[in-house]
């Protein structure tokens, strides 16, 4: 089943600092794990990856450096910084209250 | 599309051009890491490539994003901030200047205030990655240049304190 764009949007910042908070991941090793993870239901496309991924190092909220891979290839290491936690944090908070809600209007009655 | 295109294509939406290479070389590493994927998953290793491109999504969609992603933004809150404490040392100073005549207070100063404000407006619109760029580009030229000159004064200061003599002719000496 396909995921609605929509709903998507709103959490993929979410979804990368949590990965980047566990370890400094590269563009190609963050699409894979999120694929993986979410059973193959969040397929992140390239294009919409990395004009994420340097608006959040503008903002302050990751960081990267290059360095050679195994194959030779020059990667770019993301990790995140002091403000993504906090702001991971926040989006965790306001994402924990958003679900409960839906959940309680839809009849599950998860309280949060 | 072909990797080449795929990648000019992208960077080409892109104003930001001391960013330009980083960027081409992140988007490459992703295409050939996704080719290689593709390779290991069976695919015929001359459609790897091309698939990989089409994974990617729109190149002019993806440039336009990254270029909104690197565009400069102008301090506007450090230019509010400067223009109020010159306004609150130009008031500081006026009122001194009601209570001691050695303190001059005239129109130069609104003058030069304007003028100081308008240069850091100046100064904060410079993209100042163009100097990382450049010293390495001075400090080569410079490290081209030190030799000859180092070798040129230590001559000439043999020659001047006639510690040698020179290699050619100096005048019609017979």
């Amino acid at each position: 089943m396909k995921i609605n764009k929509g709903l998507m949007a709103g959490s993929t910042d979410m979804l990368i600092l949590s990965l980047l908070k566990e370890r400094e991941m590269y563009g190609y090793e963050i699409i894979e794990t999120l694929e993986k993870r979410s059973d193959n239901t969040f397929a992140l496309k390239a294009g919409t990856l990395y004009p994420l991924l340097h608006s959040l190092e503008s903002a302050g909220y990751i960081t990267s450096r290059e360095a050679n891979s195994e194959s030779g290839r020059v990667r770019k290491y993301y990790s995140i910084t002091k403000n993504g936690v906090g702001c991971l944090n926040s989006k965790l908070a306001e994402w924990n209250k958003f679900s409960g809600a839906v959940n309680l209007v839809i009849g599950k009655g998860v309280r949060i | 599309m072909k990797k080449e295109d795929f990648l000019n294509s992208v960077i080409e939406q892109v104003n930001c051009k001391s960013v330009r290479a980083a960027l081409r070389s992140e988007l490459e590493a992703h295409i050939d890491d996704q080719a290689e994927a593709f390779k290991a998953a069976g695919f015929p290793p001359e459609q790897c490539e091309e698939e990989a491109v089409k994974t990617m999504g729109d190149s002019v969609d993806i440039g336009m994003r990254l270029d909104i992603a690197h565009r400069r933004h102008f301090p506007l809150a450090a230019v509010i901030a400067a223009a109020i404490l010159m306004l609150c040392g130009m008031l500081l100073r006026y009122s001194l200047s009601q209570f001691f005549p050695q303190i001059d207070f005239n129109s130069h100063d609104l003058k030069a205030a304007a003028v100081g404000i308008m240069t850091f407006v100046l100064f904060s619109c410079i993209d100042y990655t163009i100097f990382a760029r450049l010293t390495k580009r001075l400090t080569l030229s410079r490290l081209q240049l030190f030799p000859r000159l180092l070798s040129r004064c230590i001559m000439r200061s043999l020659l001047a304190a006639d510690c040698i003599s020179p290699l050619w002719p100096t005048g019609t000496e017979v």
